[in-house]
């Protein structure tokens, strides 16, 4: 047994680097993207800070009482991640520009889960805890999830929140784009339905996305022109249009590649069908059928014998 | 040399589960990926080999057992009604475990090729987080060809630490051609992380002077090329002391290439807190490290792991 193993690690790199590099042309990495998905257009110039839209996310999730009452916004003097108590916030940023009694005029940024159309989350998770629905929302089920974490490590957006508190069954948290509340009941997002000032519309995905380019055409004074979530990370469920740079607003610059394509291309051309591992076992089989002859067996199963 | 590599292994895979069995949240779940499936996630190839190649470790192990109880099985006490079962399994597995252990040993060497370059594998889903010193498309041969490295200078590490500790004879004579091949593997680990530097052009953050550049720097200096260099000379191959030292910057070489591609290189843009293990992470760390050792030095004292104690026939 000794000897037999010994040679095949002589022959290690020649077989793995004969599987790396096999040029086996990887197939065509296709999409999963839901074809008609619902998404969530925030425009950011409409926005005024009013933090209704987190206090509906909180009560129709059911999610725990807040430290400080969502009328407070002294609570936007920092900024904050949405966490595992809750699953959208807001944030205040001055990009220096003042109105015309020197006040500094703000921007408002809501934060929660994109709902990407190629969730890294969904790729990466070990058991498909995090899947993407028909309907867009990135879903989250919690009888498959083992808490590895691994879906936090993968999120572009850094979003999903752990319950670290929880010893024994702690969960993911995210928002869940009011999976029930729009698949069963039929009604809007909490805090699309709740929002004031019509800074949040829900609708069809292209629908959004032909509302947002128009309202930039239609007032290119009034807005910069990029659609964040059109085109970042493959497209988002969710997307923004600002007046202000998305980079002065916390806002990640992302590549265009859904992120999950390299890691799925590699992992399927080296892994579909286990053609790679079914090769190896069989060049490794004859290098030992091959090493037989030469080399006794008397060794095996006797102690010491193998030295 | 085979045996207590395989010991190693065994150990180490099984402290490996152990441990992944603490860090995950919902530890009374581990099983759950042998029920869902989700073939996109490269940690569930990771965790399948794992469960897998474990499995073939205890069964690459257990003609070892099987040598040092067959025929002598006595339990305490009240179990030794199971005396007679117990040993017809060890018969059983006498019998049949060499006519198959092909099976297992070449699987063996599949189940770690696929899982070692799977674990380089998974930093690929996040490439906006992972400093472009480490983030490659090569990082599953990367993680492949240096554990393929650091397998030879493991078992000198380990060896020289045994028998040292337990007074035996230091198998220069095996150790040192050993060594010979692992300049060619360390070389060809070495060819494709500088090659793939060049290509890439990542070289431009090399004199930054940031955490992530340094460590990069002691990772490729201290833990691949001194060593390298060291080995390539006969001398160093020959000396006890030399050569101990060289496979143990190797071998922690590809420690801190893990630890940079998991931890230190590891920075989410947003969310910039940095992380550092707490105390008590570190703590069963070492813990379970300690207890391996400890299990370690038990079983090469029960059971024929090493060569035969110079003790033992005296006594």
């Amino acid at each position: 047994m000794g000897l037999n193993r010994r040679d095949f690690f002589k022959w290690l790199t020649v077989a793995g680097s004969a599987v790396a590099g096999s040029g086996r042309s990887a197939h065509a990495w296709q999409s999963r993207a839901p074809a008609d998905p619902l998404g969530c257009l925030v425009d950011l110039t409409r926005c005024i800070g009013c933090r209704k839209c987190e206090e509906a996310c909180n009560r129709v999730n059911h999610l725990p009482a807040p430290d400080q009452r969502f009328e407070d916004l002294t609570v936007l003097d920092r900024k904050r991640r949405p966490d595992e108590r809750a699953y959208t916030v807001v944030n205040r940023y001055t990009s220096g520009l003042i109105d015309e009694r020197d006040q500094l005029v703000p921007t408002f940024v809501k934060l929660q889960c994109m709902h990407c159309q190629d969730p890294a989350c969904a790729s990466a998770c070990i058991v498909g805890a995090l899947s993407k629905k028909e309907n867009g929302a990135v879903f989250y089920d919690v009888s498959k999830c083992i808490g590895c974490r691994y879906c936090m490590v993968a999120c572009p957006f850094e979003i999903p929140a752990y319950e670290y508190h929880d010893p024994i069954t702690p969960r993911v948290m995210k928002c869940t784009f009011c999976y029930e509340r729009v698949q069963s009941e039929g009604k809007l997002p909490g805090c699309a339905e709740i929002c004031p000032v019509e800074a949040l519309t829900f609708g069809r995905r292209d629908d959004l996305l032909k509302e947002a380019h128009r309202r930039i055409q239609g007032n290119p004074g009034r807005y910069i022109d990029h659609v964040y979530g059109e085109k970042e990370v493959g497209g988002t469920s969710w997307m923004y249009i600002s007046g202000v740079p998305f980079e002065k607003l916390g806002f990640n610059t992302l590549p265009e590649t859904p992120m999950p394509r390299l890691a799925e291309t590699i992992q399927h051309s080296l892994f579909s069908y286990l053609w790679s591992p079914i090769v190896l076992f069989g060049m490794l089989g004859g290098v030992m059928w091959a090493s037989k002859d030469k080399g006794d067996r008397g060794g095996n199963g006797k102690p010491g014998g193998e030295r | 040399m085979v045996r207590p590599a395989l010991l190693t292994a065994m150990l180490g895979y099984t402290f490996v589960v152990l441990g992944l069995l603490v860090d995950i949240g919902r530890s009374w779940a581990i099983w759950k990926p042998m029920l869902y499936w989700n073939p996109t996630s490269v940690l569930f190839e990771v965790a399948m080999c794992v469960m897998f190649y474990l499995n073939v470790l205890y069964l690459e192990f257990l003609p070892i057992v099987v040598a040092r109880f067959k025929g002598r099985v006595a339990l305490p006490g009240p179990l030794a009604v199971l005396n007679a079962p117990v040993d017809g399994l060890l018969r059983l597995a006498d019998a049949v475990l060499p006519k198959i252990m092909w099976i297992f040993i070449i699987a063996g060497v599949v189940l770690s090729c696929m899982h070692q370059s799977s674990l380089g594998s998974l930093m690929l889903i996040a490439p906006t987080k992972l400093h472009p010193l480490w983030y490659t498309p090569l990082l599953p041969l990367l993680f492949l060809t240096s554990a393929i490295a650091v397998g030879y200078p493991m078992v000198v590490f380990e060896a020289t630490l045994a028998t040292t500790s337990l007074g035996l004879d230091s198998e220069m004579e095996v150790l040192t051609p050993l060594t010979r091949i692992t300049i060619f593997l360390l070389g060809t680990y070495l060819a494709l992380k500088i090659g793939d530097m060049v290509v890439r052009g990542t070289y431009v953050y090399l004199l930054d002077g940031t955490a992530q550049t340094n460590a990069f720097i002691v990772e490729v200096l201290l833990g691949v090329i001194v060593p390298w260099l060291m080995l390539l000379s006969p001398t160093v191959r020959q000396s006890r002391r030399a050569l101990f030292i060289a496979c143990c910057l190797i071998v922690g070489g590809v420690l801190v290439n893990r630890i940079n591609v998991f931890v230190v290189g590891y920075r989410p843009p947003i969310s910039e807190a940095n992380y550092f293990p707490a105390i008590g992470e570190i703590l069963v760390t070492v813990g379970l490290i300690a207890t391996l050792m400890f299990i370690y030095r038990f079983l090469v004292t029960v059971l024929p792991v090493l060569n035969q104690p110079k003790q033992e026939v005296s006594a």
